[in-house]
């Protein structure tokens, strides 16, 4: 506004105006001054801008108000998580459903793009869209004779099957036929929709991607990995590998599908403006679990491409980093060659600072894959020693997020193996105290993770290693851990070892309670009671408890097989 | 290559080329799309609309927003940057939203206009409010900050080392970077798709002409097949 420019305060004052044409001139004035701009967002949202913006959303009528309100709230819901939780926080999400059935077709464009906007955040209540009639309205504008409304509802669509009960809902009411259709369009911008659209419905749902299997839709996506639109072709590749990865024994027309896919998910890795997050996630999906795709995605040179991805932080965004952790988690996990690769291309200590990123989901992705270097021996004895991981596993023991705790243990339990340079490393910086009172933690898998890096830790170590462990953990402890998680102990055969060995050493500090042949006895008697397999496990456990015992007695030294490598 | 290779180079005169040319099959609706995405990336709307109506051929996307593009583009190109940032958010409020490069290019472009109307203490104003938050945040972005603000210290911005700034061709990439976006929110490519065929031909010409004389197209506007050299 030249000549006339407004300082911000007036801006907001002007929101609430009596006069209509102020009021849309603060709102113009407002959203183009934020829209791409984060500091500004956060400035309007202290000034208190946005509770006053849905107040004309609300109860306004008129369509250009209408129009840039809805704008407004939608930039507030972008970029920042204070300008999501203000929009939030002013129930604009009722008001903008009951604005949704607006008979003028620019509102409900404006209205369904700010949803759009607002729910491509995590913070999002996804429920919401699940009461009363928003999902029928949402899907009204699906069937909108507007392309564009239809494209749009179709990405809201897509943000809002984040469960399988929102995904069936969804799929229930009708939306998939319409979803193809939009696929067979020729516009590219409502294929997109539609696709991911399909891509969040058939993720980790079997149902609906056996469905889809089985129609021809399945040949118009795959013609769309030759597409020259680059999101297009990372679209369809997560649709098929959500349906090549939808059953559990999958299909030859399953298999054919991923591997159709693997080598386009391959080449998209790096592309795009920036790169697309989802590429490495797709590799990531078609990859894990399986030994022959982790190879011909190496073959395919896909290491060196993530690793270029690693290497150049400047506009990597923390979501892409992280997928591109996840992708090479799942490459090395079973594929020695990809181990070699990724070591080759030097991005280790990208890792290793990984480990440190401010975002949760990076540090526990760059924990899984410092896991799946762990299981090279070679690789474990050389540059992972090299590159300093240790130190910065153990400081994310002491991480506020239990499932970066969790993850960080599950990866110290492959780093503290016998043959591990770094147990000595791990053992001098005080990790055995960190894992002790973890090892005490209130969730479950963080106390397994834990229990089992201690376990490992302490094979064939020195009695003083032992004291501090009991130490820190003390008698007590173990005793309730013995006794509390028996129930946990039927599911986690693993985990069975570790207690039953520790049992052992609880009943020999009680002195005189236990001896071995009680032990033992009373692991036969138990077999004898219940449950068959429960208790033949139980028993398993007892005896080597009482081989490991025997060993700590030095009665004669026994070298059994009680580390165990990680793996899940 | 040996001596006397250059004499087995073979030699297909125009009459057996244009036989050649003539077995190969194009279908004329891959020819009208080639024309549509030309006419519509380019933004000639008219001569898209009637194309359209003659030849039944989709434009792929609405045609009033290639005139809303084509606007943006002519007010960035005129310096109402401020203009074309509103109208872009009217097209599409996501655009500038996830772009940080775009958005600090059009803001240092706002910068340099008031620069080049002499608003000495608004530029300062606006650099403050606007940029220097985005310089904050990206090393790369301040180092283009302070380039910019160096205009000021010049009195005769004409002469001085980043006078390019002030140049059209500074619009121009502006321009262009935010066409480019417009067109990739409307999942359009960035260029049509004509000159890139041009240049492949170009190349596939050269890459036949060391091992065949043929009736080559040297003059891309006409299409004319040249003469064969004769041999010798």
């Amino acid at each position: 506004m030249p000549g006339t420019r407004w300082r911000d305060e007036e801006i907001v004052e002007n929101l609430s105006s009596m006069d209509p044409d102020a009021r849309l001139r603060a709102l113009r004035a407002v959203k183009n001054q934020i829209i791409g701009n984060k500091t500004k967002k956060l400035s309007y949202v202290k000034l208190g801008a946005v509770p006053r913006i849905v107040e004309i959303l609300a109860t306004d009528s008129s369509v250009p108000l209408l129009v840039q309100s809805a704008a407004a709230v939608g930039s507030f819901a972008c970029g920042t998580e204070e300008g999501v939780r203000a929009v939030l926080q002013s129930d604009v999400l009722s008001h903008m459903l009951k604005i949704l059935s607006h008979k003028d077709d620019q509102v409900v464009q404006a209205v369904a793009r700010s949803l759009k906007l607002i729910f491509n955040s995590t913070l999002a209540p996804r429920a919401n869209m699940f009461e009363q009639n928003a999902l029928s309205q949402l899907l009204q504008l699906l069937f909108s004779k507007n392309i564009t409304v239809a494209e749009v509802a179709a990405s809201v669509l897509a943000r809002c099957c984040e469960t399988p009960r929102q995904q069936s809902a969804i799929a229930s009411a009708g939306a998939i036929p319409r979803l193809v259709h939009l696929l067979s369009l020729s516009t590219p911008k409502s294929q997109e929709a539609a696709l991911d659209a399909l891509a969040s419905l058939t993720h980790s749902n079997s149902e609906i991607s056996l469905a889809l299997l089985d129609g021809p839709v399945v040949e118009r996506i795959c013609a769309l990995l030759k597409d020259r639109n680059t999101r297009l072709r990372v679209l369809a590749c997560s649709c098929l590998a959500n349906m090549s990865r939808a059953s559990s024994l999958p299909t030859a027309r399953q298999h054919e599908l991923a591997a159709l896919a693997l080598p386009v998910a391959v080449r998209l890795v790096g592309e795009g403006e920036g790169g697309f997050h989802e590429a490495p996630r797709v590799v990531a999906q078609l990859v894990s679990g399986n030994a022959d795709m982790q190879k011909v995605a190496c073959d395919a040179e896909v290491v060196p491409r993530l690793a270029k991805l690693l290497k150049k932080e400047y506009d990597l965004s923390p979501r892409l980093l992280e997928t591109t952790l996840l992708a090479l988690a799942a490459l090395t996990e079973r594929h020695e060659q990809s181990r070699k690769q990724l070591v080759q291309a030097k991005v280790l200590d990208k890792i290793v600072q990984a480990l440190a990123n401010n975002e949760q989901g990076v540090r526990i992705s760059a924990c899984k894959c410092c896991l799946s270097m762990s299981r090279s021996v070679k690789h474990l004895r050389t540059a992972l020693v090299d590159s300093n991981m240790t130190q910065a596993l153990l400081n994310l023991l002491t991480d506020g997020s239990t499932e970066v705790k969790e993850a960080a243990a599950a990866t110290l339990c492959n780093m503290v193996l016998d043959f591990s340079p770094m147990k000595e490393q791990l053992l001098s910086s005080g990790g055995l105290r960190h894992l002790a009172v973890l090892a005490q933690a209130p969730q479950y898998v963080l106390r397994l993770n834990s229990m089992w890096a201690l376990k490992n830790l302490l094979y064939l170590s020195k009695s003083p290693s032992k004291e501090a462990v009991m130490q820190s953990l003390s008698y007590t402890t173990m005793r309730q851990l013995l006794l509390n998680d028996v129930e946990e102990v039927q599911t986690a055969n693993i985990c069975g070892q570790r207690w039953r060995w520790l049992r052992v050493r609880v009943r020999e500090h009680d002195k005189g309670s236990c001896t071995v042949q009680e032990l033992t006895s009373e692991c036969e008697g138990k077999e004898t009671r219940g449950p068959q397999g429960l208790h033949s496990e139980f028993f398993m456990y007892g005896v080597q408890g009482v081989m490991r015992l025997n060993s700590w007695l030095g009665i004669y030294r026994t070298k059994g097989h009680s580390q165990t490598m990680k793996w899940q | 290559m040996g001596r006397g290779e250059s004499s087995q180079k073979k030699t297909i005169n125009k009459e057996e080329w244009e036989k050649k040319l003539s077995t190969i099959k194009i279908r004329k609706e891959d020819m009208n799309k080639l024309v549509m995405n030309f006419l519509v990336t380019e933004g000639f709307v008219e001569a898209a609309e009637t194309f359209q109506k003659e030849s039944g051929t989709s434009p792929g996307v609405d045609l009033s927003s290639v005139n809303d593009r084509m606007a943006i583009r002519k007010a960035v190109q005129s310096g109402q940057v401020e203009d074309a940032i509103e109208k872009v958010n009217d097209l599409n409020p996501e655009i500038l939203e996830d772009r940080a490069q775009l958005f600090f290019h059009l803001q240092q472009q706002r910068l340099i206009e008031l620069i080049r109307a002499g608003n000495v203490e608004e530029a300062l104003e606006f650099a403050q409010e606007y940029l220097a938050p985005r310089g904050e945040e990206n090393a790369a972005f301040l180092e283009e900050l302070e380039r910019t603000v160096a205009l000021l210290a010049f009195e005769d911005t004409a002469n001085s080392p980043v006078s390019e700034l002030l140049e059209a061709s500074q619009r121009q990439k502006t321009a262009s970077e935010l066409n480019a976006a417009i067109l990739s929110s409307q999942c359009q490519e960035k260029e049509s798709r004509l000159p890139n065929l041009l240049k492949m031909m170009l190349w596939a010409q050269n890459q036949l002409d060391d091992k065949v004389s043929f009736p080559k197209i040297n003059d891309l506007i006409t299409a004319k097949l040249e003469d064969v050299p004769a041999e010798g």
